[in-house]
């Protein structure tokens, strides 16, 4: 087997068990955290209404928080935006140092 | 060239000249793993000032916002003393690329229009003074609004540590 049969393998294990650890890590967080925002929204939800029945919050009351509820739930998908591109910069640099620890491993060890 | 071609592929297949060239390899790949970690960002990496901007303008604003059942006009100077102080964050943060996220979240914030942290104070301003119950409601709403913003930068630095 030659020098470059053997990264091949190396590196195709390697990258194919760092890419199914990442996406599950990825995958269950963000379940995770979606389930918590939206439990927390519904909760907020439900005591507006109350507050609203009895007459502790008035009308242009609950319409303010529930436009911030909307400014909240684009700011959470911001946030989660900017979460996706801090992960995809991990799996990136975690490839680039996968390969090049292979690469020196395999060619230069 | 005829004479060139075997020479080198001779050369190469010894033994000693293989391991040469397998470490002449060595610093032009770790120059280009560099350049890909600056080159391949998606976003802007984790700043320490960017951090701790969010965390005080949020210490802040709350403690104004727990004023609004009192008369805007007795605490009109500390409002405007927030804006100055939101707004210096927001303009820090854009001047980073790459940051985009972080500073939309700062614009709904400042949008006075919206239901965020401007559309409280000016609510605030037009009214003179706002009932507890939605101070506290409203309070509780952009605190989480704040640590959005707080948490991505909060994430960076979890992923920079």
């Amino acid at each position: 087997m030659s020098k470059f049969d053997e990264f091949s393998n190396e590196w195709l294990t390697a990258v194919e068990s760092f890419s199914l650890k990442s996406f599950k890590d990825f995958k269950e967080a963000a379940i995770s955290d979606a389930r918590d925002f939206f439990t927390s929204s519904q909760e907020d939800l439900r005591r507006w209404a109350d507050k609203f029945g009895a007459g502790e919050l008035t009308q242009r009351e609950l319409k303010s928080l529930v436009r911030g509820e909307q400014d909240l739930l684009e700011m959470h998908a911001l946030h989660q935006s900017g979460v996706v591109k801090v992960r995809t910069d991990m799996f990136v640099n975690g490839i680039i140092d996968l390969t090049v620890n292979t690469i020196i491993k395999v060619f230069l060890v | 060239m005829s004479i060139e071609g075997p020479l080198v592929f001779r050369a190469l297949t010894n033994e000693v000249a293989m391991n040469q060239f397998y470490r002449a390899l060595r610093a032009p790949l770790l120059f280009l793993s560099l350049l890909c970690l600056v080159a391949c960002s998606t976003i802007s990496p984790y700043n320490q000032h960017a951090y701790e901007l969010s965390t005080s303008t949020k210490a802040e604003a709350l403690s104004v916002v727990s004023k609004a059942t009192e008369d805007y006009k007795l605490h009109a100077g500390e409002v405007q003393a927030l804006k100055l102080n939101v707004e210096k964050a927001y303009e820090y943060t854009r001047g980073f690329p790459k940051n985009e996220d972080v500073t939309q979240m700062w614009e709904i914030m400042m949008n006075e229009s919206g239901g965020a942290l401007y559309g409280f104070l000016k609510d605030w301003k037009q009214d003179g003074k706002l009932s507890q119950a939605f101070v506290s409601e409203k309070r509780r709403q952009i605190s989480k609004q704040f640590d959005e913003i707080i948490g991505l930068e909060g994430f960076k630095r979890k992923v920079a540590d």
